[in-house]
């Protein structure tokens, strides 16, 4: 297992989230479409990605990135183009033999066209709907084995956000791509045969509440992801360290744990790569070792892996919402906890007492922060707590 | 000189020289290699960005990974690097970036159409997209991955818009045809907010500053380079904490190192300056931009730190920067954070701050500093003071000398080695005077010697019979002793019959006094009085001329002209008083008025104070007031004329005058 850091593992370099895969597996033979709900960096994009590797409960996984498209037609164009491109779709004799005879769906589809070695995508320079297109391939679309598709969809929020900084004062078109992605999720046609996998490294409620287009999402089931237990943790580490021939002990690792708090596998990965840049390969790991690797953490050196926790906050809120959360998380930084008396008080300052519950989500689902314990909030992640510290912290 | 052409563009050495001096990096290298041997890239594998102050050797490491992927045999037959260099001046959208890939592909590996496959796509909506596409299309087809080497990513991310970040990102991220190895200095921060979720999933790599042990590796490896071996060796051997004085004065950074040595070793001294000259050139749009970022309270605290080179707290920032200390503090904290100073930690609560990259210093000196200050060239003198031995220096001293007087030297140079030299602390006496002697006046400044030196030099000179020379050390004294004038006198006894070298030397005297006054320094003493015994003299010789003749009209203004001589050197001694210690220049002055008086010539001598007056601390004093003792002996000489009642010591100076004056 190599440690690769911040890129999404795949292969031999994902830790197996066995619990993480049952869960969503389950929920997709339910019939669900799903929501992948969790802060940055919990490994979400790494999860999608196994799927896709390794065929979970024999699905046909398309995965498509769809970050940086701003508008709906280009995204159905996106994802038509990845579903046409899989493999299981384009080696398909039954969908082909269905082109064929002209199957009433997908004799309607504009942009595609039968090749001497399948289907092949021509929709390029043209002007289709590709909305049509793919409502049309999916309700046609048979496989091999009745498979079934899941289309897996990373930063389906970020497009909405895209969207919408496209129209700025006018929700409209943000409204009807939401719509349109509802009416394919639930196209009995396409339902019974294709699932949703919605993901992404902004929160979905929030994005749409910004619109007041919640309901427009309300048939996706959330699916949580968790930090690593520390079982599945300490064999982590194990397994990383492992890789340069190097051991570490029990107490030693559950020690290491104990100090990066919040498990995801980021954070240990990054803890790893500095105990190994300092380490001589004979020494042993110690406590010692273990200290300074964990301050060495959040050195200038890796400040590419933080940044986006305060350059994020600064998009997300502006004007006095962004002072408020700010200030909210310098004071948490410093104190460690604050409670939700302050937090109202600190509203008031800003005149947000009507508005800090929601912020205050915002930054629990993404990762900032926690109120694990009722009525006291807390950074998540003691490594980002010091950073903030250190960096942020006026 | 070969060497340093290239210290700025690794890129034109050639593979083959790349290869053959790169020594340090070797554990960067190894890492990344490493994980390309490592990895068959079916799915998207690890990214890396380098990140190091500039000259710290991205440019060169990222050249060394393609050559060493060129030269893999696990890697060559399917994995291709393309090395994009830091000046994209072509690419200004993300379909330039593929274009410029497609083109190499073409014109390099076999890829025949790819180019005119995307450009026919141009002219329709998401033609990046198309670009990508049929790359990888393409590269599937060949069963190649791309290993693409970005220097100064920064500046081509600047040119994309925020979707093609994105779209770039998300290419990064879920392809598997690509892998990305960037390079970025320093400044991370200076790349915009939205393009830094680029960056995240990144393997960061930092060139930090070399150790003791890398500045060795580099310094031997540029000694082969340059077949001076031996004397690196040596050094390493006999006296190693001048490697780490190098490490220390060059901040650990290769570049830096490089150019030192290059100009240590560099016997030629035009060819040292110009290519430094090439480098700062290279260097100064960047540092330019740098600068004109700042807010002006931080350009002026980048100022002051810049010009004094060395460490500096912040008490002796204040003085220079006339800005309240905790203003200071928190500019240098928030130069600190944006990596432009560095913060020393010392023994006592006063931290300490230099400009991080030193040959940013470096660079802003050469551009910034005065061009007759020495502060200008302080970094180079620092280097050679720790870094050459005395000999060593002499040695240097000695080309340099040679190259000024076979004229091999351009203005330019003269003028910067000039001041290195003269900057230098401690140089030998031998340096010192070689340069005195070499470095043309506007060039050169006067370099300090002590009075014990100078005298030593008066004395050799004048053994030497080197006359010229030895009135030049008299000169630089602060003050001539009666026998430093007797030594003026033996000089005029031995050169008498041609006068020119006294009258000459009393010209030059008198210009470089000039230059002086214009500059408002005050001359120096010791330069005032043997200007005036030159003078004296060079007028006593004329005076003797023409009593012989009896041109007793000369004789007058002969004397005059001394007297006003002596009466304006008396304004810069400030009083009065102290003109009665021209000993010997009064004895002159008064041998021609005994001369004349001896030829009854006494009415013309009462003439001499017709020059009413001098101008002395902005007072108009009379002549008569000034030598008020000659004034008074001369009037006791006329026919009824008598001494009148004076103070005892007037008295007796009066006395003595009227004695000499008619040969008693």
């Amino acid at each position: 297992m190599k440690n690769v850091i911040g890129t999404p593992a795949r292969g031999d370099s994902f830790f197996p989230r066995t619990k993480e895969i049952r869960k969503i597996i389950d929920r997709l033979v339910d019939g669900n479409n799903l929501n992948i709900a969790a802060p940055r960096r919990v490994g979400k994009t790494s999860i999608l990605l196994n799927l896709l590797d390794k065929k979970e409960n024999d699905f046909v996984y398309v995965y498509v990135d769809t970050e940086d498209v701003c508008d709906e037609s280009d995204y159905f164009k996106r994802i038509l183009k990845e579903v046409l491109r899989t493999e299981e779709v384009v080696t398909s004799r039954r969908l082909k033999h269905l082109f064929e005879s002209g199957q009433r769906f997908l004799s309607r589809i504009k942009g595609i066209k039968i090749m001497g070695q399948g289907i092949e995508f021509t929709g390029e320079g043209g002007v289709i709907d590709f909305k049509e297109d793919l409502t049309n391939l999916l309700s046609g679309i048979e496989l091999e084995d009745d498979k079934e598709i899941i289309i897996l969809v990373d930063e389906f929020p970020q497009t909405i956000q895209n969207i919408i900084d496209a129209n700025p004062d006018n929700p409209q078109p943000a409204r009807k791509f939401l719509q349109a992605n509802r009416e394919i999720r639930l196209n009995p046609e396409i339902n019974k045969k294709v699932k949703f996998i919605l993901t992404g490294s902004i929160g979905l409620n929030h994005t749409v509440a910004q619109i007041d287009s919640t309901a427009f999402i309300n048939d996706l089931n959330s699916v949580e992801i968790s930090p690593l237990t520390t079982v599945e943790a300490q064999n982590f580490l194990q397994d990383l360290l492992a890789t340069k021939n190097m051991l570490i002990d029990t107490e030693v690792a559950q020690y290491l744990l104990k100090k990066i708090g919040w498990l995801i596998p980021f954070h240990i990965q990054l803890a790893v790569q500095e105990i190994l840049s300092m380490d001589s390969p004979d020494a042993d790991i110690d406590k010692g070792l273990i200290d300074r690797a964990f301050v060495a953490i959040v050195e200038r050196r890796n400040e590419n892996h933080f940044n986006h926790y305060f350059s994020r906050l600064k998009r997300q809120f502006k004007g006095d919402e962004f002072s408020f959360a700010d200030e909210l998380l310098d004071i948490m930084a410093r104190q460690g906890v604050m409670t939700k008396d302050e937090i109202i008080n600190l509203s008031v300052k800003y005149d947000l007492m009507q508005k800090w519950k929601n912020i205050t989500d915002i930054l629990i689902y993404d990762g900032y922060i926690n109120n694990n314990s009722e009525g006291i909030y807390q950074f998540n992640s003691p490594v980002v707590r010091m950073w903030w510290q250190r960096f942020i912290c006026k | 000189m070969a060497a340093t052409n290239f210290l700025y563009n690794p890129e034109r050495k050639g593979k083959k020289g790349l290869i053959q001096e790169f020594v340090i990096r070797q554990d960067i290298l190894d890492t990344i290699m490493e994980d390309l041997n490592t990895s068959f890239m079916k799915t998207p594998e690890q990214h890396y960005l380098l990140v190091g102050q500039r000259g710290t050797g991205k440019t060169t490491l990222l050249l060394r990974i393609a050559y060493a992927i060129e030269d893999a045999p696990e890697l060559k037959d399917w994995l291709i690097p393309v090395v994009f260099s830091e000046e994209q001046y072509n690419i200004g959208e993300l379909a330039n970036l593929w274009e410029n890939v497609g083109q190499l592909l073409e014109d390099y590996h076999g890829f025949a159409g790819l180019y005119e496959k995307m450009e026919r796509n141009v002219s329709f909506p998401g033609y990046d997209e198309r670009c990508w596409e049929i790359l990888e299309s393409e590269l599937d087809k060949k069963g190649k991955k791309l290993v693409l080497l970005i220097d100064n990513i920064g500046d081509l991310l600047r040119k994309l818009s925020e979707i093609e970040v994105k779209r770039l990102r998300r290419i990064l991220q879920t392809k598997s045809q690509v892998r990305l190895i960037a390079a970025s200095p320093l400044y991370l921060e200076s790349i915009l907010d939205y393009k830094q979720p680029l960056f995240e999933f990144f393997k960061v790599l930092r060139l930090e500053s070399l150790d003791s042990k890398s500045t060795r590796e580099l310094l031997l490896k540029l000694a082969d380079v340059h077949r001076e071996s031996d004397k690196i060796e040596r050094i390493i051997k006999e006296s190693p904490e001048r490697i780490e004085t190098l490490r220390i004065l060059t901040g650990g950074v290769p570049r830096t190192i490089a150019l030192m040595f290059n100009i240590f070793i560099e016997h030629e001294h035009e060819n040292s300056l110009k290519d430094l000259e090439r480098i700062l050139d290279a260097v100064t749009p960047l540092y330019k931009h740098r600068m004109d970022d700042l807010p002006p309270q931080q350009q002026k605290i980048v100022d002051a730190v810049a010009k004094y080179w060395d460490p500096i707290n912040v008490r002796t920032l204040k003085d220079r920067v006339r800005l309240e200390g905790k203003v200071i503090s928190a500019q240098l904290g928030q130069l600190e954070k944006n990596q432009v100073i560095q913060k020393l930690g010392t023994d006592t609560k006063n931290n300490e701050y230099i400009l991080r990259e030193r040959f940013f210093n470096i660079w802003y000196l050469m551009r910034y500093g005065r061009k007759d200050d020495k502060q200008r060239v302080i970094w180079l003198v620092r280097f050679l003071e720790s870094w050459c031995t005395e000999a060593e220096i002499e040695s240097r001293i000695a080309q340099f000398v040679n190259g000024i007087k076979s004229q091999k030297l351009d203005d330019q140079s003269l003028v910067f080695f000039g001041e290195v030299y003269s900057s230098i602390r401690k140089l030998s006496l031998t340096s010192k005077v070689l340069l005195e002697e070499s470095v043309p006046q506007q060039y050169g400044k006067p370099l300090p010697f002590s009075e014990e030196e100078i005298k030593n030099l008066i004395n050799e000179t004048f053994k030497a019979k080197e006359y010229k020379k030895a009135l030049k050390w008299l000169s630089r004294l602060q003050e001539l002793t009666e026998t430093d004038k007797s030594l003026v006198f033996d000089i005029f006894d031995r050169t008498g019959k041609d006068g020119k070298i006294i009258l000459d030397f009393s010209l030059e005297l008198a210009h470089t006094m000039r230059q002086d006054i214009e500059r408002r320094v005050f001359p120096r003493r010791g330069m005032i009085q043997l200007y005036t015994l030159l003078v004296a003299i060079h007028l006593y010789e004329r005076i003797l001329l023409e009593l012989e003749f009896g041109r007793y009209e000369n004789v007058l203004a002969s004397i005059k002209e001394q007297m006003r001589l002596i009466g304006d050197m008396a304004e810069y001694l400030v009083s009065a008083a102290y003109f009665w210690n021209y000993n010997f220049e009064i004895r002159l002055l008064l041998s021609g008025i005994s001369g004349l008086y001896k030829k009854g010539q006494i009415y013309l001598i009462n003439k001499l104070f017709d020059e009413k007056t001098v101008v002395m601390e902005n007072k108009s004093i009379a002549l008569s007031e000034i030598f008020n003792p000659i004034y008074l002996a001369i009037n006791s000489l006329e026919p009824g004329g008598k001494m009148i009642n004076l103070a005892p010591e007037k008295e007796e100076s009066v006395h003595k005058i009227r004695d000499f004056i008619i040969g008693k």
